[in-house]
C-alpha cells in the first residue's frame, strides 16, 4: 500500500490502517497502541498519568530499557556508587537516543529544547562519571515534573516544553482520526517520553535526600521510643502537667521535630517497693511497702545513633525524695528519705522513721521475691 | 500493570482496624470504577497504604491501666482506702472519651503524644516514597484527626531540626501529587504550624519564594458536621496565591445533604459526589470524569438523598455549630459530647 494513496478519499479505510501500521511501526510492535483517540488532549494527560508514556508501564523497548537501570535494589543505598554508575550510563543513552532522533532539530522546536535540556543534564557530570546533583540544573528548576494535566517540562528557565501546545496538539487535531493528528500525536509522546525518563532519572539519582530524611525519622522514632518504654514510666499527671509542657516549653522554637530530652521529672510517683526495717517487729521487718516519689529527676544523654546512654558508665542515672507508706506495728506507717535510680530499673534507697532506718529496692526485684515465695 | 500512584491513607479518631482500612479500600475502588472505563479500574491505577497512628494513645492508655493495677495487685496497704479495679474504669474501658475524645485531646496538649505521632507518621510516609519505583506518584487522604496529623507530619518532614547536618529535603527533590483532607480539623488543633501559613498548600513553582508540598489540594467540610465546623478550614478566596487558585489546584467543598446520622463518617463525606468527583479529578485528571457525567451523578445522588429526610436533626445539628469567634477547648468538648450523644439516640 503506497502511503500516497491516502491523498486520495478513494482511500479512507486504508489510511486509517496504515496510520495504525505506523503506530504499531513507532513502538516496535509492542504493546498497546497509544492513539490519540476523540479527545487526544485527554488521552495524552491519561497515558502519562498510567505511567504509559516513560512510566513503569510504558511498552515501548527504549522505555523499558531505561527503567532497567532504575531498579529498586535491596539493601542498596541512594548514596551508593552503583546507582549513581546506573543513572549517568540512562542519562547517556538518552542523550544518544535524542541525538539519533533529532539530529538537526529546527530552532525553538520542542524537541531541540528537550535534546538540548538532556545535553544540559549530561554537563553535570563530572570526570567520575558522578551526576553533581548539587548543580544549578536541579537546585534552580522548578519544572522538573511533569503535571499531566498541564503536561508541560521544564528543566531550563527559559526553556520549556509544553506537550500539547508546541506540537500543535488542538490545531492538527481539529480531526482526530486525520494523519497529521496522528503524526503530532506521535511526535508529542515520542518527546514526552524522553522528558519523562530524564524527570524518573533525577529523581532515581536525587533520593539520597529523601533517604536522608527518612533515616533521620527513623533514629527519632527510636530516641521517643526509648523515651517511652526506657525511662522511669510516667503517670497521667507527671505527663500531662509537667514533662510534656516542660518539654513544650523547651523545644517551643524548634519548627522541625525536636530531639527528646535527656531528662525527666518525677512527681509524687507512686510505685511499690520492698522495704526492710530492721528494727520493725519479727515477721514485719521485710514487706512489700507503697513507694512515692515526691521530687526527683532522671537523667541520660542520646547518642548519635539515637540510642541512649548516661552518666553512671553509660547508664542514665536519677535520684529523689521518697515516703514509703507500710502498715507495721509499733512504728510509724510513713518513712521519708531519698531514691537513686539506675537505668530507669533498678531502685533503691533508704527511708527514716524517726531514727529508724528502711531499705527498699524496687518492685522489679520485688516481683521476682514474691513469685518466689508463692 | 505496575500502579503509578500510591495514596497513603490516614484514619481519624477511635481504634482503627485493619478492616476499616481494606472498607475505605474498597469504597474508593467502587466509586472510582463507576467512572472508569475497562481496562482503567482502581487496582490499576492505585496502591493504598494506611497509616496507623493509634497505638501511640492505647499505649500510654494501657500502660497507666496497667500501672495502677500493678499497685493494687501487690495487696499492699494503702493511705486511701476502698480503692479497686472499678475505679479504674474511666480510662480502662473502651467508650467515647476514651476512644474518641481523649485522642484528639492527647494530640492537641500533649506534645510528647504529638510529636511522637508526627515522626512516626512522617517515617511511614518516607518509608513509602522511598521504597516506590522512581517518580511514583504519592497522594495523601486524611480524615477528621487524621487531618490535623498528616498536615504536622508532613511540615516536619519539610523542617528538618536547626541542628540537622545533611541538606534538608526540599520541594524540589519531592513533591506530594495531592492532599485531601476529609472532615479537616488541620486548623482547630493547630499548634506550632499555622494551617494557613505552613508548607502545607498547593501549588506548582517554588519561583516566588513559597514552598509547596502538593501540587494538589482538597479541604472538605460538611456544613452540617460539627466537628469539622470548629474552626474549620476556610481560608480567604485566593489562598494560597492567584495562581494556584487559577488553575484550580485548591478546591474547597462544603457538603451539605445529609445521607445518614453520621455526618463526621468517612463514608459519608466519600460518598457524596461533590466530595469524590473533585477528588477522583485531583487523583487522576481532570477528564476522568465528564462535566455531563458530573451532574448526573449530582441529580441521582440528590434524587436518593432529599432535603427533606432529615429535617429535624439538621436543625439539632445547627445546635451544635460554632462560630469561630466563639470557639473554645470547654466547647469542643461540649460538641463532641453532645454529637456523640446525639447520634447514639438518633440510631438506637
Amino acid at each position: 500500500m503506497k502511503p500516497h494513496i491516502c491523498l486520495s478519499s478513494r482511500w479512507p479505510l486504508s489510511c486509517l490502517v496504515l496510520i495504525f501500521l505506523l503506530l504499531l511501526s513507532s513502538s516496535a510492535f509492542s504493546g498497546e497502541p497509544l492513539v490519540p483517540g476523540n479527545n487526544p488532549e485527554y488521552s495524552l494527560s491519561k497515558y502519562h498519568e498510567s505511567g504509559k508514556i516513560g512510566g513503569p508501564n510504558d511498552d515501548d523497548p527504549f522505555s523499558k530499557e531505561i527503567w532497567k537501570h532504575l531498579p529498586q535494589v535491596d539493601g542498596e543505598k541512594e548514596d551508593a556508587p552503583e546507582r549513581m554508575a546506573r543513572t549517568v550510563n540512562a542519562f547517556k543513552k538518552l542523550e544518544k537516543k535524542a541525538l539519533e532522533s533529532w539530529p538537526n532539530p529546527a530552532e525553538g522546536s520542542p524537541q531541540k529544547t528537550i535534546r538540548d535540556t538532556i545535553l544540559k543534564i549530561l554537563e553535570a557530570v563530572d570526570d567520575q562519571d558522578t551526576l553533581d546533583l548539587n548543580s544549578s540544573i536541579f537546585t534552580q528548576s522548578t519544572e522538573w515534573v511533569i503535571d499531566s494535566e498541564k503536561l508541560q517540562w521544564g528543566l531550563l528557565a527559559d526553556k520549556k516544553v509544553n506537550f500539547v501546545s508546541d506540537y500543535q496538539i488542538p490545531e492538527k487535531c481539529q480531526v482526530t482520526d486525520s494523519t497529521q493528528c496522528a503524526q503530532a500525536f506521535a511526535e508529542s509522546v515520542e518527546g514526552l517520553r524522553l522528558a519523562e525518563l530524564s524527570y524518573r532519572c533525577i529523581e532515581y539519582a536525587s533520593r539520597v535526600h529523601i533517604a536522608d530524611a527518612h533515616e533521620f525519622f527513623v533514629k527519632r522514632k527510636k530516641q521517643r521510643s526509648l523515651y517511652r518504654t526506657k525511662t522511669i514510666p510516667q503517670w497521667p499527671w507527671e505527663e500531662l502537667f509537667i514533662n510534656a509542657p516542660l518539654y513544650g516549653y523547651l523545644t517551643r522554637d524548634e519548627m522541625g521535630s525536636p530531639e527528646p530530652l535527656s531528662f525527666q521529672l518525677v512527681i509524687l510517683h507512686p510505685d511499690i517497693a520492698m522495704e526492710y526495717v530492721p528494727d520493725a517487729e519479727d515477721g514485719q521487718q521485710f514487706k512489700a511497702t507503697l513507694m512515692i516519689e515526691l521530687l526527683g529527676a532522671n537523667f541520660w544523654s542520646w547518642k548519635e545513633n539515637g540510642s541512649m546512654s548516661g552518666p553512671l558508665f553509660g547508664l542514665p542515672l536519677g535520684l529523689g525524695v521518697v515516703a514509703t507508706y507500710t502498715d507495721r506495728e509499733d512504728i510509724d506507717d510513713w518513712g521519708f528519705g531519698g531514691i537513686l535510680h539506675i537505668n530507669s530499673v533498678l531502685n533503691f534507697g533508704v527511708t527514716f522513721r524517726e531514727e529508724d532506718p528502711g531499705y527498699f529496692v524496687s518492685v522489679n526485684i520485688a516481683e521476682l521475691f514474691n513469685k518466689i515465695s508463692q | 500493570m505496575a500502579t503509578n500512584h500510591t495514596v497513603i491513607l490516614l484514619h481519624g479518631m477511635g481504634k482503627p482496624d485493619s478492616k476499616m482500612f481494606e472498607d475505605w479500600e474498597k469504597s474508593l475502588a467502587k466509586l472510582h470504577d463507576s467512572y472508569a472505563e475497562p481496562g482503567d479500574e482502581f487496582a490499576t491505577q492505585f496502591e493504598c497504604v494506611p497509616i496507623n497512628y493509634d497505638s501511640f494513645f492505647e499505649d500510654r492508655r494501657n500502660a497507666w491501666a496497667e500501672q495502677v493495677q500493678k499497685i493494687l495487685d501487690a495487696g499492699v496497704a494503702l493511705p486511701v482506702n476502698d480503692l479497686t479495679v472499678d475505679d479504674l474504669e474511666p480510662i480502662t474501658e473502651d467508650n467515647f472519651f476514651t476512644t474518641h475524645l481523649m485522642d484528639v485531646l492527647l494530640y492537641r496538649f500533649d506534645p510528647l503524644v504529638a510529636d511522637e505521632i508526627r515522626d512516626h507518621v512522617a517515617e511511614r510516609m518516607l518509608h513509602v516514597i522511598r521504597n516506590r519505583p522512581a517518580g511514583t506518584k504519592v497522594s495523601v487522604l486524611a480524615h477528621s484527626l487524621g487531618t490535623s496529623i498528616a498536615h504536622d507530619a508532613i511540615n516536619v518532614i519539610y523542617h528538618p531540626p536547626q541542628v540537622h547536618a545533611k541538606p534538608k529535603l526540599t520541594t524540589g527533590n519531592f513533591r506530594f501529587h495531592a492532599i485531601i483532607q476529609l472532615a479537616n480539623n488541620s486548623r482547630a488543633l493547630e499548634s506550632k504550624w499555622s494551617a494557613y501559613n505552613s508548607f502545607v498548600r498547593p501549588g506548582i513553582k517554588d519561583s516566588d519564594g513559597g514552598q509547596y508540598v502538593a501540587t494538589r489540594m482538597l479541604s472538605a467540610s460538611h456544613k452540617y458536621d460539627p466537628l469539622a465546623a470548629l474552626r474549620g478550614f476556610n481560608p480567604i478566596d485566593n489562598w494560597p496565591n492567584a495562581e494556584t487558585v487559577k488553575e484550580k489546584r485548591m478546591v474547597l467543598v462544603n457538603p451539605s445533604i445529609i445521607q445518614h446520622w453520621n455526618v463526621h463518617d468517612f463514608s459519608h463525606y466519600l460518598n457524596d459526589p461533590r466530595v469524590h468527583i473533585p477528588m477522583f479529578r485531583f487523583l487522576r485528571t481532570k477528564g476522568f470524569i465528564s462535566e455531563a457525567r458530573e451532574t448526573e451523578t449530582y441529580f441521582q445522588f440528590d434524587s436518593e438523598n432529599p432535603i427533606t429526610k432529615f429535617d429535624d436533626y439538621r436543625r439539632e445539628l445547627r445546635t451544635l455549630l460554632t462560630e469561630d469567634d466563639k470557639f473554645s477547648w470547654k466547647g469542643l468538648v461540649e460538641v463532641f459530647k453532645k454529637f456523640a450523644t446525639l447520634v447514639k439516640e438518633v440510631t438506637e
